[in-house]
């Protein structure tokens, strides 16, 4: 596997290179990858919960009587 | 307003880093065209500044998809602060971003915005604003940016820094 890159700019003298990540930049960045699936999990938990949570409560108002526009409405 | 520099990736890479920035304005601006290798239709990218991976940025974001808006705050060691495609969104397109960092060289705490969209030819396109806090008494004088993910920008995003005097 390719390691992974980091551009540097110069902005001093307008110079741009490619040099491969270090071993510290690595581990940084997988543990950025580490942080950011385990908040992912929590997001899409979260909001496969909220999504849940609204069909049962529309389904709930369509059983007492509501039109899809009315719930649509609230 | 001058272009200090632009970066166009003719390869893809985990991190652009612009170091050695000139103290002569008053404002810095950044213009991001970016598409990453993630697979997910939209990811979030961050910002840091001076290399410092110390927990001192916090970021507030509000973000609409056309159908449910949200909106959120962290705390780290990083700022989101872009919007960025990945592999699952329509091929060949890229997020906009434009972020703005007023006051750079100050001596006080630094914020900063974005204004973001992730762009796709479909649903789940976002459109975010950032606004962050970096809170350390240093100039800046390098910027990071990175997408989320542990993902890599790929050949054709884009990112230049302008320099702008009031």
């Amino acid at each position: 596997m390719t390691a992974p890159t980091v551009i540097e700019v110069d902005c001093s003298t307008g110079v741009s290179t490619e040099r491969p990540m270090t071993a510290e930049e690595i581990t940084q960045m997988e543990e950025r990858q580490a942080a950011f699936e385990a908040q992912k999990a929590i997001d899409d938990a979260a909001a496969a919960a909220k999504a849940a949570a609204k069909a049962s409560a529309e389904a709930k108002l369509a059983a007492l009587g509501l039109t899809a526009e009315e719930i649509a409405a609230l | 307003m001058e272009a200090i520099y632009t970066q166009v990736l003719s390869s893809s890479t985990s991190t652009v880093n612009f170091n050695n920035i000139p103290q002569t304005n008053t404002d810095l601006m950044i213009i991001a065209s970016t598409r990453c290798d993630y697979a997910a239709i939209r990811i979030s990218g961050a910002i840091r500044f001076n290399a410092d991976a110390s927990s001192l940025y916090s970021d507030t974001i509000f973000a609409g998809d056309g159908s449910t808006p949200s909106s959120g705050r962290s705390q780290t060691n990083f700022s989101y602060l872009l919007e960025t495609t990945g592999t699952s969104a329509t091929a060949n397109i890229f997020g906009s971003n434009t972020i703005y960092i007023p006051n750079y060289t100050s001596s006080m705490f630094k914020q900063y915005s974005s204004d973001c969209v992730s762009e796709h030819n479909g649903t789940n396109v976002n459109q975010t604003m950032y606004a962050g806090l970096y809170r350390s008494n240093a100039p800046i004088t390098s910027i990071t940016l990175f997408p989320g993910g542990g993902a890599n920008f790929v050949t054709g995003s884009t990112f230049t820094l302008y320099g702008i005097s009031r």
